[in-house]
């Protein structure tokens, strides 16, 4: 049996959650890796007294993101019997979108060498260097062609909705010098719904289709290639036109919110990216959190009077008796079908 | 369902007594120590030097500054008829002291608490040492002879003979085993809150004090503690349910005792238990 057992609802966790997290603003950043850490290892020799590796460096896609949003609201958190809870629906609002998309080429070396020699046969200079092309980096930026999309006009209008399956990850942190047992939501799967078509058509439909067709204007001017534009559509969680009808009808959405349902996992690109700012937004602020020294009596002062047992006669001022602290340990947390149950015990 | 369950074992509420025993030795050793005047090199009066004397050893704990470090806390000597100065100097150490919640496991009550422990009670034990100072012949003489220092150059008046605990350098010991059953309720929080802010109180049903003969002086004694658990500690143990303010999360918890329970809060199967129902908000904060 633990020390302490605390239990909480349901119905409060949600209402916790709500409190806590929505209007919160997020911001963040974030690129894919360039073409230096795209390369591919092609060979790989070794010897006793060295290793040498040989590199294909290829030109790769960039993207970069440059994000601010917040929550609204979730519309629903049920707890699961296998230790996780369901958040369902979290409408997210973009406050910022600012969207970047490139090539990175592989740096390449060029120069270092003789343009023109000076024959032999001339006397003194004979044979020297004339002309010499000074040795220059190539492509070294990253990326090396970049077009930025502000998307924020845009996207100001659109809700994102999120529902994600979290499990409870307890994590010992510091906040001012102090040491606290945080409990943390820890997405383990998350549904994303990038653009929720219902919420936005329900704002401003027309911005919507105009967002759309501006971002596919745009996207052909700098990637006439086909491919490079299901890439982009792709990552920006856009819907293509057929895509578009099945999101209208949420046909596409509910079938794989029961997918995510049943298989704890995650689906999609979209999904993914979701994924990594879900985390981003739950790792700002702790559901509940336990001192990992849990102070039941403060540092208080005192006049030397009232006390007594100094090892020499009692001090001139005042005295400070320290704060007294239980060490808590062994912090766990599960889930049944209706309560959190927290356990802990202390350390002496 | 309740919206918070909390539970605490009686095993961990023990261990949490030795620690503070350990860590906050002057909540636990109460003394009125003896005192005896000082005088310079002339032979005149300069004040009160004091011997704080205990029946047991009290340990500093590791770590700290024994010269800053208080072990016990001062009471007031013991006054009695015929007693001259300033009173009797004494000492109280609780030396070890546990809990039992029911079902009780840890603390065999003696036959005067009526065992086995009641469903919804907790038990209580404490070992108890005492020491009371006692003058000496000689003391008791130059107390009877006050006037001899008031006349001396030693300028020791009687109205400061007189504020002198008695100059003792030991105590006469005794130890006590200190036995008590008790309960909790719930009362409203007097005052103009409304609804008022429900307080959970300990209640003390028994007062059980062993080895102390004859059977008259045992009564006398555990009438003495009663009064003193009643008048004195009871009223510090007292949990009121206030709003909690969570900083870290911004929002305030507003509590309230679950109804509709047969023990809320409840002592069953060794754990203090509560089931509170909270209203949550979002707190306000100055600028808002």
């Amino acid at each position: 049996m633990s020390d302490v057992t605390l239990k909480v609802s349901e119905q409060t966790f949600g209402e916790v959650f709500n409190l806590v997290y929505p209007g919160k603003s997020l911001k963040f950043k974030g690129e894919s890796p360039g073409a230096k850490d795209a390369a591919i290892k092609t060979s790989e020799t070794s010897t006793e007294t060295s290793k040498s590796k040989t590199y294909l460096n290829v030109t790769v896609p960039w993207f970069a993101i440059d994000a601010e949003l917040h929550l609204v609201a979730a519309n629903g958190i049920e707890f699961n019997d296998g230790n996780t809870f369901t958040i369902n629906e979290i409408d997210i609002a973009w406050d910022k979108l600012i969207l970047k998309v490139g090539l990175d080429i592989p740096t390449m070396k060029f120069g270092g060498f003789c343009l023109f020699k000076v024959p032999k046969s001339v006397p003194v200079f004979g044979g020297q260097c004339a002309l010499e092309v000074p040795p220059i980096d190539l492509f070294t930026k990253t990326p090396d062609i970049e077009i930025p999309l502000d998307l924020s006009p845009i996207f100001k209008s659109i809700i994102t909705e999120i529902s994600a399956i979290c499990s409870i990850e307890i994590r010992l942190e510091n906040e001012k010098g102090k040491d606290y047992w945080a409990v943390h939501p820890d997405p383990i799967a998350v549904d994303a719904d990038l653009v929720d078509i219902h919420d936005t058509l329900g704002q401003a439909p027309a911005i919507l289709y105009a967002a759309v067709g501006t971002i596919v204007l745009n996207c052909q001017a700098a990637f006439p290639a086909t491919w490079v534009m299901d890439v982009f559509l792709g990552f920006v969680g856009l819907p293509t036109m057929t895509s578009l009808v099945l999101d209208v009808l949420d046909i596409h959405d509910d079938i794989e919110e029961w997918l995510m349902k049943a298989l704890e996992q995650s689906i999609g690109i979209d999904n993914l990216l979701m994924e990594v700012i879900f985390d981003a937004i739950l790792d700002g602020d702790a559901v509940f959190k336990t001192p990992k020294l849990f102070e039941i009596l403060e540092e208080k002062k005192v006049k030397p009077d009232e006390l007594g047992g100094f090892a020499v006669a009692a001090p001139a001022g005042d005295v400070t008796l320290p704060a007294v602290s239980f060490p808590v340990i062994k912090p766990e947390v599960v889930f049944d079908d209706d309560e959190m149950v927290l356990t802990f015990d202390f350390e002496f | 369902m309740a919206d918070i369950y909390g539970a605490i074992t009686d095993s961990a509420i023990n261990r949490a007594i030795k620690f503070l025993m350990r860590w906050r030795p002057a909540l636990f050793n109460f003394v009125a120590p003896s005192q005896y005047p000082t005088f310079d090199g002339n032979g005149y009066f300069t004040g009160f030097g004091e011997r704080w004397l205990t029946c047991c050893s009290v340990k500093w704990p590791p770590g700290v500054d024994h010269n800053t470090f208080p072990r016990y806390t001062r009471q007031d000597p013991l006054k009695m008829p015929g007693v001259v100065g300033g009173g009797i100097p004494f000492c109280a150490q609780i030396t070890d002291a546990k809990i039992d919640f029911h079902p009780s496991n840890t603390i065999d009550l003696p036959v005067a608490l009526t065992p086995p422990l009641m469903n919804q009670r907790f038990a209580v034990w404490a070992d108890v040492s005492c020491g009371v100072g006692c003058p000496t012949d000689a003391l008791i003489d130059a107390l009877l002879d006050a006037h001899f220092y008031a006349h001396s150059k030693f300028k020791l008046t009687p109205d400061l003979f007189n504020q002198m605990t008695l100059d003792v350098e030991s105590l006469i010991c005794f130890s006590l085993e200190l036995f008590a059953t008790g309960r909790l309720y719930t009362q409203p929080q007097p005052g103009p809150s409304n609804p008022p802010v429900t307080e959970i109180r300990v209640a003390v049903n028994g007062v059980e004090v062993q080895n102390v003969r004859p059977n008259g002086l045992e009564d006398a004694v555990e009438c003495y503690i009663r009064m003193y658990i009643r008048a004195y500690v009871l009223p510090k143990l007292v949990l009121a349910l206030e709003p909690i303010i969570v900083k870290a999360l911004g929002v305030t918890f507003t509590p309230t005792l679950t109804s509709g329970l047969p023990n809320n809060p409840a002592i069953e199967q060794n754990e203090l238990r509560v089931w509170l129902d909270v209203d949550v908000t979002k707190t306000k904060t100055s600028g808002s």
